[in-house]
């Protein structure tokens, strides 16, 4: 019966190991195709802002100025977006490197195993905690301070 | 003669865009990605009427460049254009010698308007 467990063990952790490997691949994944999308969206960015320079040198009025000048406004929006998808990255990658290290361990048989419940759970709040401290972030709506967005001291 | 504004921030897209904005409106703009380069701007003899600065940059952040750069400038007002908006951070900015707060998205009418605010006669 003991035999059995510890075979049922050992597959268990040959399993959590592949299951490692394919959590890494995924998120290695999910990395590249959010960096393209941070790149497109510059590259966007950079077309508007050629035309806007383009047009204002060819405006005589107040009001397309002012035009102007609020989609370059809307462009923040671009730095705003990767600052978010660059802080969910670091989160995956913390992640990944917690899973491996949990993996590790199991399969090195060691006696005592690190408390990774606790320490995955602290990463997450750590993030959630994170988030709430930027503009436009959803836990930012949910714990809305009622603070100007322009302060002069 | 055109008033100089020092923008500091480790975004291009947020560069290209204030930088335009202000252009437009006919300051003089210089640029840094971060506060190490504009600390080598500052002590290289650029004098600017007003500095813009990001807070999460590499290198050098902008609560550490503001109290860098306010030993150098005790004058110029320096205003954050930042995410970061919680109560606490802003104290920081105020402490180290922040003239203002500013949260992004700042429209470029907005960002204008408070320019000109901060530096009377521009």
């Amino acid at each position: 019966m003991m035999q059995q467990k510890s075979h049922s063990y050992l597959h268990v952790v040959e399993q959590i190991g592949d299951i490692s490997e394919c959590y890494s691949a995924i998120d290695n994944e999910m990395a590249r195709q959010l960096n393209v999308v941070l790149h497109d969206t510059h590259e966007a960015s950079l077309v508007i802002i050629d035309l806007m320079n383009a047009l204002n040198s060819q405006a005589h009025q107040e009001d397309i100025n002012k035009h102007i000048a609020d989609v370059l406004g809307s462009m923040q929006s671009q730095d705003i977006l990767r600052q978010r998808i660059e802080r969910m990255l670091e989160v995956m990658k913390k992640r990944q490197t917690l899973f491996e290290k949990f993996v590790n361990q199991l399969q090195s048989n060691e006696e005592q195993l690190d408390d990774f419940g606790s320490e995955m759970n602290r990463l997450f709040r750590d993030y959630v905690s994170n988030e709430s401290r930027h503009a436009n972030s959803i836990e930012r709506h949910n714990n809305e301070q009622n603070l100007p967005k322009f302060e002069l001291f | 003669m055109a008033k100089t504004i020092l923008i500091v921030d480790d975004s291009a897209t947020m560069i290209m865009s204030v930088k335009s904005t202000l252009e437009m409106n006919g300051y003089k703009v210089e640029t840094a990605e971060d506060g190490v380069k504009a600390m080598a701007k500052l002590t290289s003899g650029l004098k600017p009427d007003l500095i813009i600065t990001d807070i999460n940059m590499p290198n050098m952040g902008g609560i550490e460049f503001i109290k860098k750069a306010r030993a150098i400038l005790r004058f110029a007002p320096i205003l954050t254009l930042t995410t970061e908006s919680q109560a606490g951070m802003r104290e920081e900015g105020k402490a180290a010698g922040a003239t203002g707060w500013l949260v992004k998205p700042v429209g470029g009418a907005d960002l204008i308007r408070i320019v000109k605010q901060v530096l009377p006669g521009a």
